[in-house]
């Protein structure tokens, strides 16, 4: 997230980017893992950068390269003008290369991913975009976005104050089962499946806003209840409660859904929703957090759809069936 | 109507396992927008990220510019 902060927020590395590269977003953990054509051509251009000689290991960073997988350039820092840097020094080897190196040898065929590792947005189904935000309470009582602290030019510490994001995948079996029937009954409470449940409370109410964040277990989930209410004309209202606590108690979070949803034809149109309560504690990679319970807020908002990120594949779904079904896995 | 809405919230938390929620006058749409990012939080939006390595050096190849990566342990346009 403070890449997306100091790094890619700054208009002279966007106009870069944009005028001079293809710009292309992955995830590591999948990429390295592929046994696939996609995951052979990234091992084979990373051998010539700094990741090279790292193994299995991570090979997260910025690289820069041609289409047919000549290595140009590499960076790994929160600075925008070492980025900028980087990105003029690739552009200059680039330019001297022949024409030859700069093309694609032969076709490069469809997309083909190993089977394990592929994720596609749910046909049929529906993306949610969910937002997370710690929160404080002004003097009025009210509930804001945490301020932030003056920092100098070339402080690029990550305080985790922006909106982490992450995407909510319901299948169209899901949607079946969570949007009512035209003859539901209106203001009669009807219990979201509980395996839509797990998923939202195991691994979408979850901190992610200083780091990657560890997900609930079953166990860890105390109470996840949530119940749609028709309120006829293709509405419903959303309502909820959740409670998840590790066995230590040193890290939970509690709190309460509030939304509402449109519907036409079993498709879902509008969904929106706000889960607000308090966490409490942090993970060995989301350290940093307010000491005690603080408040935090998710918001959700059925995703558009109209660009790449707005279908990036739930953090949780490396373990597809486990995160499809939270209740069984 | 401020002290109002501080006992509100003071009520709340001072009911016994009840978590303190939303203060009360704050509608859905406020509270999401204080934890949605707004344009300035997706400003890192306005670069036109691809997401798959074989369109990227599809459209690379079309376009004659070389590829920019940006990789991440967890996906960069989601996971925090």
């Amino acid at each position: 997230m403070a890449d997306r902060e100091f790094v890619f927020s700054d208009p002279a590395v966007q106009r870069l980017i944009r005028e001079k590269f293809i710009p292309l977003a992955m995830d590591d953990w999948y990429l390295r893992r592929q046994k696939d054509a996609q995951g052979k051509f990234f091992m084979e251009m990373t051998r010539e950068s700094p990741r090279g000689d790292v193994g299995e290991g991570t090979r997260q960073g910025r690289y820069v390269f041609t289409a047919g997988g000549k290595f140009l350039g590499f960076n790994n820092n929160r600075s925008p003008e070492r980025l900028l840097a980087m990105l003029r020094e690739s552009l200059g080897r680039w330019e001297k290369l022949p024409a030859t190196d700069r093309a694609v040898p032969g076709d490069l065929g469809d997309v083909v991913r190993e089977a394990r590792y592929e994720r596609r947005p749910p046909e049929g189904g529906a993306v949610v975009k969910v937002y997370t935000r710690v929160l404080e309470r002004g003097a009025d009582g009210a509930l804001r976005a945490v301020s932030e602290p003056e920092r100098k030019e070339d402080d690029f510490r990550h305080r985790g104050l922006e909106a982490a994001v992450d995407h909510l995948w319901l299948t169209a079996e899901d949607l079946k089962l969570l949007v009512p029937k035209a003859d539901a009954p209106v203001g009669v409470a009807m219990a979201v499946p509980r395996a839509i449940g797990q998923r939202v409370a195991r691994y979408h109410l979850v901190d992610g806003t200083r780091g990657e964040p560890p997900h609930w277990s079953r166990e860890e989930v105390k109470v996840a209840e949530f119940s749609v209410i028709p309120e006829g004309k293709g509405r419903a209202k959303l309502k909820g409660r959740v409670k998840m606590e590790t066995a230590d108690g040193k890290r939970g979070f509690e709190g309460e859904l509030d939304g509402e949803m449109s519907y036409g034809g079993g498709r879902l149109e509008r969904l929106e929703a706000v889960v607000i309560g308090e966490h409490w504690g942090e993970s060995a990679l989301t350290a940093g957090a307010r000491p005690g319970r603080s408040p935090l807020g998710f918001a959700f908002r059925l995703s558009e759809g109209k660009r790449s990120a707005d279908v990036i594949p739930p953090q949780a779904a490396r373990w597809l069936e486990g995160y499809y079904e939270p209740d069984r896995n | 109507m401020r002290k109002l809405l501080l006992l509100a919230a003071i009520g709340m938390m001072a009911h016994g396992g009840v978590t303190p929620t939303r203060a009360e006058g704050q509608t859905r749409g406020e509270l999401m927008a204080v934890i949605e990012p707004g344009e300035r939080g997706e400003a890192w939006l306005e670069i036109p990220w691809e997401t798959d390595l074989t369109v990227a050096r599809r459209k690379a190849a079309a376009a004659g510019k070389p590829v920019f990566l940006w990789e991440m342990d967890g996906h960069p346009l989601g996971c925090t």
